[in-house]
């Protein structure tokens, strides 16, 4: 009885993980077969000429290329914004913090990444309305405030990748320096950081992923369906993904429907290639020192 | 920085020709439109238009749904709202709104190219969408249970649909929600048993439009008033609007703006 | 330059750890005008209709649970399938590359799989299943699970792997088959964890906005069966966002997302108890 009970379940196993399986592969080849028949040159910048595009000389309208534009914009700056606070906050934490405080920070950093990133999107949002009604009559939901919160959205990876690059070097190799005379501060720059410098890499690069692909955040603080490319960060812009949810909502002809698969592939492509590459640092790095995370 | 300012004046000086942009001569900034979803294609082309002419000029377009524009403009979030409904009083009386009106539009009630619907009196309309009735078999044709598909509540489009096509009915809280006109047709073209309402410039060929009492929502019948559910598309701006609203207004209801109003399957105003 | 170093490392940590802190600030700055009305109640009690002013959030609530439980449901039937197979059947070459693709679907953005769905699942539902169900709780909940596999996936991996080789191996030595080792060593050992990784699938699909709004049909009644359409709390804050910042209506959004920190919160702080708890078991 038990004997077939197991083997019923593991029949199941192999058949749940063959439904998962087959459903992945119709998405994946569902979507490289719309985007790559999708995909061109003018998909993204219309018709207007590619080089003046790209100078900045001629606008384009009808193509993807604002959105991507935005989608730069707003990644790098939240990234600007996100990676010193992140970056210190998990230099303080693992080197300095009391176990208390180790432990209060990793509960919030858990809380924080757990958190609906919608809300994240409306806190947003209402800080705005706070700041406009109360404070600058000027601010509007616009770049800046995006990048805000996408780097609210992002602290969160950058400090626990860190932190748990900087934990686990080896005792051998963290108190070298110590033991030859350097202050903590020193060790920590010239001995500990660059050490774990690819697993910082490793993480910025997937926190970079992480904004990217964001919609909710986004859709809540500033992006719009038609903006042009920002030319200040307290204007409203266009990005991928919300493109993307835009389309899925207001085509109105085929070729809409088939700019949004465009869109869709180059955001997969940015997105897996980000995520491979933290995944091959990782794998570089496990194999180096003999440590995984 | 000279460069742009170079090309600015390239351009402005190429755009002399083209008189009919003439107003946004010397114009520039950002003026951010939100709102009703029916305008935002016509208006794409035009911003289009000024944007290629006048790169000092950025305009942005987002949706949401008219009682959103019209709630953004009056907090001041926006320049224009775009409205497929005239604003209340009470909204105007309290932001002092000032409303233009640059196309005429109807609403038509849609189902699926292959409904055998294709007529509908006003009784059964409020039954249907308040869910009284609800299978085909209860209209006399075969198909199974309706699936109505209806708007958010800050949609103009379906404040119009309440008070002009049910007669102020209910909306039956089963319906899907959809957000915004383009989506509500293509909801109601993937769906068989689809019954929903859309603005006649956004409808195509994919959807079926149906006639109320039998009066058809032709293009002349909404303009001699036989077809009763129609609308204004309305710009709002809050106050009288700053000089780039201003022309902007001014080129959607000139007569260039009237053909490109027309293109989108909207209908001119008569001055 | 070392006092300077020292001030940022202070400014950070208060600044990333006030975060949170702020976020609820904001949450019951505009929500705490509904908490002493006489409506407070309503919003767990009634429907929502703006036109009547009801604005009940239950609907919404209901929509929630069932979306994010039948997707952990789905989610946790695949990953848990997937995760067994590859620690403790496959063959260790298939198990690396399976692994390696699902970690790399982690990258996957959210809205290309509602896009995806949208233009291919929901027409076939509508068009060869269940006449125009195409927007229903059930396609948003497979979908999400989709989006939560992942997640699932390497938590579980991670808990098959926190069994001690060394039971394993005895195991194994004793003459016990792949089966048996997994059955009766692996699976009882593991639990916690296990369990572990499904409540926090389920707050992944809880969180999530873009599948639930677009492809759940957003609708505003009670959800009774698999196939109505519903909407959820993140879909409704979505949905709602751009109204009135005076009105009732968006005031109640942010009651919305102070249910949905409340909830992150429980959770996360229930796990973090489960796993202290095994650290010094």
């Amino acid at each position: 009885m038990h004997k077939i009970f197991q083997k019923i379940i593991i029949f199941l196993f192999y058949f749940f993980a063959f439904v998962a399986f087959i459903a992945l592969s119709v998405f994946f080849i569902f979507i490289f077969y719309k985007g790559v028949n999708a995909f061109s040159i003018k998909l993204i910048f219309d018709d207007t000429p590619p080089l003046d595009a790209l100078m900045l000389q001629a606008r384009v309208f009808n193509g993807i290329f604002n959105a991507i534009v935005g989608s730069f914009f707003v990644v790098f700056v939240s990234i600007i914004l996100a990676l010193p606070l992140g970056f210190l906050s998990s230099i303080y934490v693992a080197c300095y913090a009391s176990k208390n405080v180790r432990f209060w920070m990793g509960f919030l950093c858990e809380l924080l990444s757990s958190m609906p990133s919608i809300v994240i999107g409306l806190f947003g949002l209402s800080v705005t309305i706070f700041l406009h009604k109360n404070f600058f009559a000027e601010l509007y939901p616009s770049l800046l405030i995006s990048a805000c919160s996408l780097a609210i959205l992002v602290i969160p990876y950058i400090i626990k990748m860190t932190e748990s690059s900087l934990c686990q070097i080896p005792f051998s190799i963290k108190n070298v320096g110590l033991n030859l005379g350097a202050s903590k501060t020193q060790n920590l720059f010239f001995v500990q950081l660059p050490y774990v410098s690819k697993e910082i890499l490793g993480g910025i690069i997937l926190a970079t992923g992480r904004a990217v692909e964001d919609t909710a955040v986004i859709m809540m603080t500033g992006a719009v369906a038609m903006a042009g490319i920002p030319s200040s960060i307290f204007q409203k812009y266009e990005a991928l993904p919300f493109f993307i949810y835009h389309i899925s909502s207001e085509y109105s002809s085929k070729e809409q429907i088939n700019q949004g698969f465009g869109a869709a592939i180059l955001l997969l492509g940015v997105s897996l290639f980000l995520f491979a590459t933290a995944f091959a640092l990782r794998k570089i790095i496990s194999k180096r020192s003999g440590f995984g995370i | 920085m000279k460069k742009v300012l170079l090309l600015v004046c390239f351009v402005g000086l190429l755009s002399l020709h083209a008189s009919d942009l003439d107003i946004f001569k010397g114009l520039g900034g950002s003026l951010n439109i939100a709102g009703g979803t029916a305008h935002v294609e016509c208006e794409k082309e035009v911003v289009k238009k000024i944007m290629q002419a006048y790169p000092a000029i950025n305009i942005t377009i987002a949706g949401g749904g008219s009682g959103v524009g019209i709630k953004q403009v009056s907090e001041g979030l926006i320049d224009i709202a775009n409205s497929g409904r005239a604003p209340k009083a009470e909204e105007v009386h309290r932001a002092n709104l000032k409303s233009f009106v640059f196309a005429i539009d109807g609403i038509g009630i849609v189902v699926n190219p292959k409904s055998p619907l294709s007529n509908l009196i006003t009784t059964q309309l409020i039954d249907i969408f308040s869910g009284k009735v609800k299978t085909f078999e209860e209209l006399g044709f075969k198909g199974g249970e309706i699936n109505l598909y209806v708007r958010d509540s800050s949609s103009g489009t379906q404040d119009v649909f309440v008070e002009k096509g049910i007669n102020k009915g209910v909306i039956s809280d089963k319906a899907k929600v959809v957000a915004s006109n383009a989506s509500m047709k293509t909801a109601i073209a993937n769906d068989l048993n689809a019954i929903g309402f859309v603005s006649l410039g956004v409808a195509d060929d994919s959807v079926k439009l149906l006639c109320i009492d039998d009066v058809c929502p032709t293009i002349d019948n909404v303009v001699n008033g036989k077809y009763k559910v129609s609308r204004g598309l309305y710009l709002i701006t809050k106050g009288e609007p700053k000089p780039l609203a201003k022309a902007f207004i001014d080129y959607l209801q000139s007569p260039k703006g009237a053909d490109i109003v027309k293109k989108h399957g909207f209908i001119a105003p008569k001055k | 330059m070392k006092f300077l170093f020292k001030f940022g490392l202070v400014v950070s940590v208060i600044t990333t750890s006030s975060l949170v802190f702020l976020i609820l600030a904001f949450l019951l700055y505009f929500s705490i005008p509904l908490f002493d009305s006489a409506i407070f109640v309503g919003f767990f009690t009634q429907k929502w209709d703006v036109s009547k002013s009801l604005y009940g959030l239950l609907p919404m609530i209901l929509g929630t649970i069932y979306i994010s439980v039948l997707a952990t449901f789905f989610a946790t039937a695949m990953s848990f399938s997937l995760a067994s197979l590859s620690e403790g059947f496959l063959p260790k070459k298939i198990a690396t590359v399976v692994e390696g693709i699902i970690v790399l679907l982690a990258g996957v953005p959210t809205v290309l799989y509602a896009f995806v769905a949208l233009f291919l699942l929901v027409p076939l539902i509508n068009i060869y299943f269940f006449m125009g169900k195409g927007l229903s709780i059930f396609t948003a909940s497979f979908v999400l699970a989709f989006v939560v596999l992942p997640t699932i996936y390497v938590m579980m991996l991670s808990a098959f792997r926190g069994v001690p080789k060394k039971h394993i191996k005895t195991s194994l030595c004793l003459g016990a088959t792949k089966k048996e080792v997994f059955f009766s060593i692996m699976l009882p050992q593991a639990k916690p964890a296990l369990l572990g990784a499904i409540v926090f699938g389920f707050a992944r699909s809880v969180g999530d906005t873009l599948i639930a709004l677009m492809l759940s049909g957003n609708s505003l009644h009670m959800p009774n069966t698999l196939f109505d359409s519903a909407r959820t709390l993140t879909s409704h804050i979505a949905l709602i966002n751009a109204n009135d910042y005076e009105s009732v209506a968006f005031k109640a959004i942010f009651l919305c997302a102070l249910l949905l920190f409340i909830f992150t919160f429980f959770v996360v702080a229930t796990l973090k108890y489960l796993y202290k708890e095994k650290r010094y078991a």
